[in-house]
């Protein structure tokens, strides 16, 4: 995994466990990385599972699961992207079925992908084109840091530390 | 009075208005569906055909939005399992244990051994009526008439079984965070015990009756290319990647649960045609019987060992945290995605359904055929279409 | 748009297209002759939404056998049916496809309202329903409802045997026996 991602600026790399999670790695990812990112994992044999999005306080932090037939290594890229223009690349050049999920994602958190071959409602009502069943009133949403553990960390950028830094503080406390 | 008074309306909505802008001279649009039998409930695709042959195809989904994954983040824990026996109703039992495991999972919850067992025998019954629901249909589709009566014959048997533990016919709920809500009593066990015998002599039947018929096999065989390389592209799995030659499967490739104790076999077909995807299937179910008869022989006595010995209250709270379960479900990979934010209510819960990738491959395995392998491309999909719209 | 009071807004039936003319032979005996053939041959429309239709479907399997009350000929096309059974979630986008089937649908006609979900959006009817119709009877008058999730064969049966009733005014056959135990 790390010799894969060599090459790409990475936000953050940690390890997850895999029996409390599900999943071996997690990756953070600026927006304009997710389409080399994409390339590097088909090429090496990953197929795509899912994507969609998480309606957090920091904006938006859209997911994408893939994982190998040979070998059980599911890779989690986390994309955070901002709520006032929440504008991503499509990966639906390399993966087409991303095509449908990204549509998914847009029906039901607003998120655009730039670059979508047909980016219209795949499961709402073309009326309906403008209302985002899944966004979250503000007194329900919460921080990231409220939500996701980092895992253990591999390589890690100020950024992504600072938005799970009170959490770790906090957790220290407590023991 | 007239029909006809909205004209503007008439002329087709906003998909194929949409789907007409790349027309080609001399082709024609049709929709087939959103009802029409071949689709299995309310799938709806827009096709252009020139004379018989497909130029290209797009579905339009969202017939049948039933809006689980916004209910799951308005039910608790508990009161969102229901929502999983309807999710898809050929295979409830995987979906119950996916997102049940998904809970376990973020909670640290270890499932009694008994329960365990339970949940295989169940869920493997489970994929034999799934596939024998398939397998009728999909004959259905392909314009004979007899082997669905067969099917459901043998089908209405295992219903028999399956309503004893879980008291429903159809949309099973009855798997619960840490275990399983009733025991398989004696006499169901039983019955079982009975119907697998019964079943192994139907099997060789339904091969003389349906396989080799050349009718089938001329309609099935080399129709809807979705190779290895498609598969990935799409995310395709279960029997659809199975039959192209890739013998992956949840069960074994990421273990859960028990599975790693019984000595089962992964169907294969290198074909990458429905041809290859039936074939798949049908063998999938003599494996099912052989993981049942296994569970059965190593099934702890039930002598005080409870079911749901750690099952937390219904009111549960699991911690904050995220978590990914995959299990094998009758049409591919089941995955459900949870987060916690330590409340009552689950704060975003995705559920990924893998008829929903295999449909996505559906357009380009069309393409260049003509219209009546259409259906047999998607019977031989195997579509539950609220598992697509979810 | 946000989810308000009820997720379909506007009246989708259009006025007079469900309309029948006068019998031609307008004698009582006549029509109850009729009504009487008409309840022993329903044709139902092979219209499955949801879960539902897989009950339905086993109904007309061997078990259950729907043919021995009359009512085994499931058409795909609305053109040929006078019994439209339907069968699971109708959601705001197939709105108006079922109207316009139940339009197609030539008269006498009946509507079967099978499930939960059909009658009242059944599970999902929740708080923030913002796709599923509650209940098919806002749409399209509704003859028959058969309750249930998804309601066993039996119910659909006992569902025709009350729609065989509101066409002639008489139950034609004996009421199950209770099953003690």
């Amino acid at each position: 995994m790390l010799q894969l991602l060599e090459g790409i600026p990475t936000q953050c790399v940690a390890k997850q466990d895999k029996v409390s999670t599900g999943r071996a790695w997690s990756v953070f990812l600026a927006p304009a990385q997710i389409v080399k990112t994409a390339r590097k994992l088909y090429e090496a044999e990953y197929s795509l599972e899912d994507v969609f999005a998480l309606d957090i306080e920091e904006g938006f932090l859209v997911l994408y699961h893939f994982n190998r037939w040979n070998v059980d290594e599911r890779v989690v890229l986390r994309v955070l992207i901002s709520k006032d223009n929440p504008t991503i690349p499509s990966i639906a050049s390399i993966f087409d079925g991303a095509e449908w999920h990204e549509r998914e994602t847009r029906d039901f958190h607003g998120v655009n992908f730039e670059g979508n071959p047909n980016l219209v409602p795949l499961l709402m009502c073309v009326e309906d084109v403008d209302f985002h069943p899944l966004l979250k009133t503000d007194k329900k949403r919460k921080q990231i840091k409220d939500l996701l553990n980092l895992g253990e960390v591999v390589s890690c950028n100020k950024e992504i530390e600072a938005l799970f830094a009170e959490a770790e503080a906090e957790v220290a406390s407590d023991a | 009075m007239s029909a006809y008074q909205n004209l503007e309306q008439m002329k087709g909505d906003f998909y194929t208005q949409k789907f007409e802008a790349g027309k080609q001279d001399g082709t024609l649009i049709i929709n087939m569906g959103p009802q029409h039998p071949s689709t299995h409930g309310v799938l709806r695709i827009v096709i252009e055909v020139d004379g018989e042959y497909i130029v290209r195809s797009e579905p339009v989904l969202g017939y049948l939005h039933r809006m689980h994954e916004k209910m799951g983040e308005t039910q608790t824990w508990g009161g969102f399992i229901p929502n999983m026996g309807r999710v898809d109703y050929g295979h409830p039992m995987a979906w119950n244990w996916a997102y049940v495991g998904a809970v376990e999972k973020l909670m640290g919850i270890e499932v009694p051994e008994r329960a365990e067992y339970l949940r295989v025998i169940m869920t493997e019954l489970n994929r034999l009526t799934s596939h024998l629901l398939w397998w009728g249909a999909y004959i259905l589709d392909l314009g004979a008439f007899t082997p669905i009566m067969y099917a459901f014959d043998d089908r209405e048997m295992l219903l028999d079984i399956l309503q004893r533990p879980s008291a429903s016919r159809l949309t099973y709920s009855n798997f619960r965070v840490g275990g399983v809500q009733m025991d398989l009593d004696d006499k169901c066990l039983e019955l079982i015990r009975t119907f697998i015998p019964h079943f192994r002599e139907r099997l060789p039947m339904y091969h003389d009756l349906v396989t080799e018929n050349l009718i089938l096999r001329r309609r099935i065989e080399g129709v809807g290319i979705i190779d290895e390389d498609m598969c990935q592209r799409y995310g395709c799995t279960g029997p659809v990647l199975r039959g192209a030659g890739v013998a992956y499967d949840v069960r074994k490739d990421e273990p859960y649960s028990i599975y790693d104790r019984f000595d089962f076999e992964i169907p294969t077909q290198d074909s990458a045609c429905s041809a290859g995807r039936y074939h798949v299937r049908v063998a999938e179910m003599e494996q099912s019987l052989r993981i049942i008869e296994q569970a059965l022989e190593q099934l702890p006595s039930a002598e005080g060992k409870h079911i749901m010995d750690k099952a937390p209250k219904p009111s549960m709270k699991p911690p904050a945290g995220e978590a990914y379960f995959a299990v094998e479900g009758g049409r591919g990979k089941i995955g459900v995605y949870v987060v916690s934010d330590g409340s009552k209510v689950p704060y975003r819960v995705k559920l990924r359904a893998p008829g929903f990738s295999n449909m996505n491959a559906f357009a380009e395995a069309a393409k260049g055929t003509i219209l009546a392998d259409a259906v047999a491309i998607l019977g031989s999909l195997d579509l539950i279409i609220p598992e697509l719209d979810r | 748009m946000a989810a308000q009071g009820s997720v379909v807004q506007k009246e989708m039936l259009t006025a007079g297209a469900h309309y029948m003319d006068p019998p031609i032979v307008n004698i009582q005996l006549a029509q109850d002759l009729l009504d009487v053939c008409r309840s022993m041959s329903l044709w139902p429309m092979t219209f499955g939404l949801a879960c539902c239709a897989i009950e339905m479907m086993a109904t007309g399997m061997a078990r259950f056998d729907m043919a021995r009350f009359g009512a085994e000929v499931f058409r795909p096309s609305p053109r040929q049916a006078d019994v439209m059974i339907v069968a699971g979630t109708v959601t705001k986008k197939m709105a108006p496809a079922v109207v316009r089937l139940y339009e197609q649908m030539p008269g006498p006609k009946w509507v079967i309202s099978m499930g939960n979900c059909a009658i009242s959006g059944g599970p999902f009817k929740i708080k923030d329903n913002y796709n599923v119709i509650e209940g098919v009877d806002t749409l399209i008058p509704v003859d028959v409802y058969v309750p249930g999730c998804p309601p066993r064969p039996e119910g659909l049966l006992e569902g025709f045997f009350q729609l065989q009733r509101l066409i002639t005014g008489k139950r034609w056959w004996p009421v199950a026996a209770e099953v003690k135990g």
